[in-house]
């Protein structure tokens, strides 16, 4: 009987240790504990009924066992949780690239065509860099102060914004809703947190492009 | 004495050899019928049983479906969660709790009756998950790990492609600029491009970047590659070609 309640503790232990991961919303977190919580059960497990099996033979037969099972799973699990992270990796490396190409072309190309329409005006035309800009793209500008992107966002990720900070400079920027940035604790424009972040500042040198996170 | 001694110790061995010739034989008549229908090869050993038994898969799969939602922008459903826990704790607690002490109290029955060769199904039903739980493990493992180095490759791969074509973009901004610029103020030699004057221009141990073409100040071809050869090869874009048309409202696109 002792035997069975040396069992349901092992069963209680690991269902403790692994509802960690609810606290954290992270299954690898609550697998890991449970996993060495339950390498420690097997270790007492080894001095309360294996080493009291009378025949040597069977003795090492369960610890060849045991010490074969923990360690494979150990490797495979160590393996499994590498893919996880490469996958996850890999598809924020993707996501941020396309963000990042997106929001260039959608911010640096117009400002630079901008300064272009500036530049192309008879010198008795030309006013201030603001006002070619607004000249030139009027009816993307919003009375809230967003920027209408060339091309809609479907996922409704990118915010585009602008300013004119003065009369000689034209800033867009762009807050993203889900696509990460470089530092996941970064506080956004849009009161999020870790989100991909970037603007757009022209002036009568040119455009200069800044990633914020 | 001697000869008893060698007769228990090959007896040990029968109980287990019988279970690897059931758990092979089963998995030899799953692998049969699977192959026989529409079901991907692939995925044969990928069963219910397997993925209970090792339970790291499940939590995998749960990450990996966690971070394609977050790459559309869309939250993983909390269901998906519990499930996925419940499958795993239950693999852990089948796998290193119950099946090794099903084995010993198997064990201590044998030890206890008289009779050796009584079958002890407490016994068997631990080692049988014992011996698929081995074999799954020593199978993915073996599939996994040559599989875990060309990954890590090819994401070496994309990520050079992808910081190549960052560059390339910084590069065509910045002549775009330059050409415009000079083609309304006085800059010297106005209009034509030299690499070494743009400003995100610097000298990449990893990239070949060169200008194609030049026609006035209209347009510029510039490319760029990857030097190393074998992450060119692993690579879908090793080649990135931009043209720059500072005249037109394209201003600058890719051309590869």
């Amino acid at each position: 009987m002792k035997n069975h309640y040396f069992l349901i503790g092992g069963v209680f232990a690991v269902l403790a240790a692994f509802s960690v991961s609810i606290l954290f919303d992270n299954l690898w977190i609550g697998f890991s504990l449970a996993f060495g919580v339950a390498v420690l059960w097997l270790g007492l497990f080894d001095r309360k009924m294996v080493n009291r099996l009378r025949d040597a033979g069977n003795r090492t037969i369960v610890r060849v066992v045991l010490i074969l099972l923990t360690g494979l799973m150990l490797g495979l699990s160590i393996v499994h949780y590498q893919r996880a992270i490469q996958q996850d990796e890999t598809l924020t490396n993707i996501r941020t690239t396309i963000i990042h190409s997106i929001s260039r072309m959608e911010m640096e190309k117009p400002l630079l065509l901008a300064l272009r329409h500036y530049h192309s005006l008879p010198s008795e035309e030309q006013t201030s860099l603001a006002d070619a800009f607004q000249n030139l793209y009027d009816e993307r500008l919003n009375t809230d102060g967003s920027w209408m992107p060339e091309t809609p966002d479907d996922d409704d990720d990118m915010q585009f914004t602008y300013s004119i900070a003065s009369p000689d400079s034209v800033v867009l920027a762009v807050t993203t809703t889900f696509t990460r940035g470089e530092d996941p604790e970064f506080l956004n424009n849009n009161n999020q947190t870790g989100l991909y972040q970037a603007r757009a500042v022209l002036t009568e040198r040119g455009v200069r492009y800044e990633r914020e996170n | 004495m001697s000869g008893k001694i060698n007769q228990t110790s090959s007896k040990r061995w029968i109980p287990w050899a019988i279970v690897i010739l059931l758990v092979g034989v089963t998995a030899g008549l799953h692998y049969y019928f699977t192959t026989q229908t529409m079901i991907d090869k692939s995925v044969w050993w990928n069963n219910l049983m397997v993925q209970i038994v090792v339970p790291s898969t499940e939590i995998m799969q749960y990450s990996i479906i966690e971070s394609i939602n977050q790459f559309g922008g869309s939250e993983t459903e909390s269901d998906e969660f519990w499930l996925s826990a419940g499958m795993s704790v239950l693999g852990l607690l089948i796998v290193l709790i119950l099946a090794p002490w099903m084995l010993v109290k198997g064990y201590q029955s044998m030890e206890r009756n008289d009779n050796p060769d009584k079958l002890i199904p407490v016994w068997y039903a631990g080692a049988a998950v014992i011996v698929v739980a081995i074999s799954s493990y020593a199978y993915l493992l073996s599939a996994l790990m040559p599989q875990h180095d060309e990954n890590k490759t090819i994401i070496e791969a994309q990520r050079t492609s992808n910081e190549l074509q960052s560059i390339m973009m910084d590069l065509a901004f910045d002549a775009s600029e330059f050409m415009i610029l000079s083609s309304k103020k006085d800059y010297g030699n106005a209009g034509v491009v030299s690499l070494e004057t743009l400003p995100s221009y610097r000298e990449w141990e990893k990239f070949e970047i060169s200008i194609q073409e030049q026609l006035g100040d209209s347009i510029l071809t510039i490319s760029g590659s990857l030097r190393d050869e074998n992450l060119a090869i692993k690579s879908k874009d090793s080649i990135v070609t931009m043209r720059i048309t500072p005249m037109k409202d394209k201003l600058i696109y890719y051309v590869n």
